[in-house]
């Protein structure tokens, strides 16, 4: 028995950011995460710029001394 | 800019705590200046941090860092400040009149697509490197516009949800929403151009 892969709906990389911002905050709905995890594995640009949000998320929590909000 | 000290060495920290206020006052008072309108607001909020940090330095756990505990006193106190401050002075005019001001449209196509790949960066591999990144991070975040930091720093130091924020200082969600987004794009380009040399 085979399923076929649930559809994602494609978004753009500017859409892409928003979704980044808010995934630092909590505020991203399930399927949200999907697209945002589809959109980034198949962009190169974006998985550049999502390393580098990482990179400055982690960098914040170090100087304001905090665990991730 | 962190220091260790073990509670057995207590006279010892007494002795070198003034010069460490002094090394971590600017930054205090930048994570404050942030939150609070009025400078002295500001200034009184450190120095409240400062004082209860000298007269409970026994309390003082010595497995967390100096700075780490000075930048927590202070973050409760502007979390009770601003809890009682906004509800009575609501500031209408918080964040408005920068929702037009950086726009990063500029950075994508017409079809939201970015328009160059950007040059990765690289991990810090040394101690003296990640002090430098920090210490770019912290010039980066005092270029914020003003409002924008105070919303920034509201979420990402304070730890208020946007929807607090929004209630706080009575802006709509979405507001919020892209003062963050904006402030975190601000901060992506300025490490970039730090760090690379290029505009990321």
């Amino acid at each position: 028995m085979t399923f076929a892969r649930p559809h994602i709906a494609a978004i753009s990389c500017q859409q892409t950011t928003v979704l980044v911002s808010l995934q630092r905050d909590h505020d991203i709905q399930p399927e949200q995460t999907r697209q945002l995890t589809h959109h980034i594995a198949h962009c190169k640009p974006c998985q550049v710029a999502s390393e580098q949000f990482s990179h400055l998320f982690v960098a914040l929590d170090t100087l304001l001394e905090r665990a991730p909000p | 800019v962190s220091s260790n000290y073990t509670q057995s060495s207590l006279g010892e920290l007494r002795q070198g705590l003034e010069r460490e206020f002094k090394l971590h006052r600017p930054f205090l008072l930048l994570l404050a200046q942030r939150q609070l309108r009025e400078p002295r607001d500001a200034e009184d909020a450190v120095q409240d941090t400062l004082l209860a940090a000298w007269q409970t330095i026994e309390a003082f756990d010595s497995r967390s860092t100096l700075r780490t505990w000075l930048v927590g006193i202070l973050r409760f106190k502007l979390i009770d400040t601003l809890r009682s401050s906004y509800r009575h002075h609501a500031r209408m005019e918080c964040v408005m009149d920068e929702l037009q001001q950086q726009d990063f449209s500029s950075l994508f196509d017409e079809h939201e697509q970015w328009l160059a790949t950007s040059t990765p960066w690289t991990s810090p591999q040394t101690a003296l490197e990640s002090k430098q990144l920090l210490a770019t991070l912290e010039a980066c975040l005092t270029r914020l516009p003003e409002q924008t930091g105070r919303v920034f720093l509201m979420r990402e130091y304070l730890g208020f949800k946007a929807t607090e924020i929004a209630s706080l200082i009575h802006l709509e969600d979405g507001h919020v929403r892209v003062l963050l987004l904006r402030a975190r794009m601000s901060l992506r380009l300025c490490l970039g151009i730090q760090l690379t040399g290029v505009q990321a």
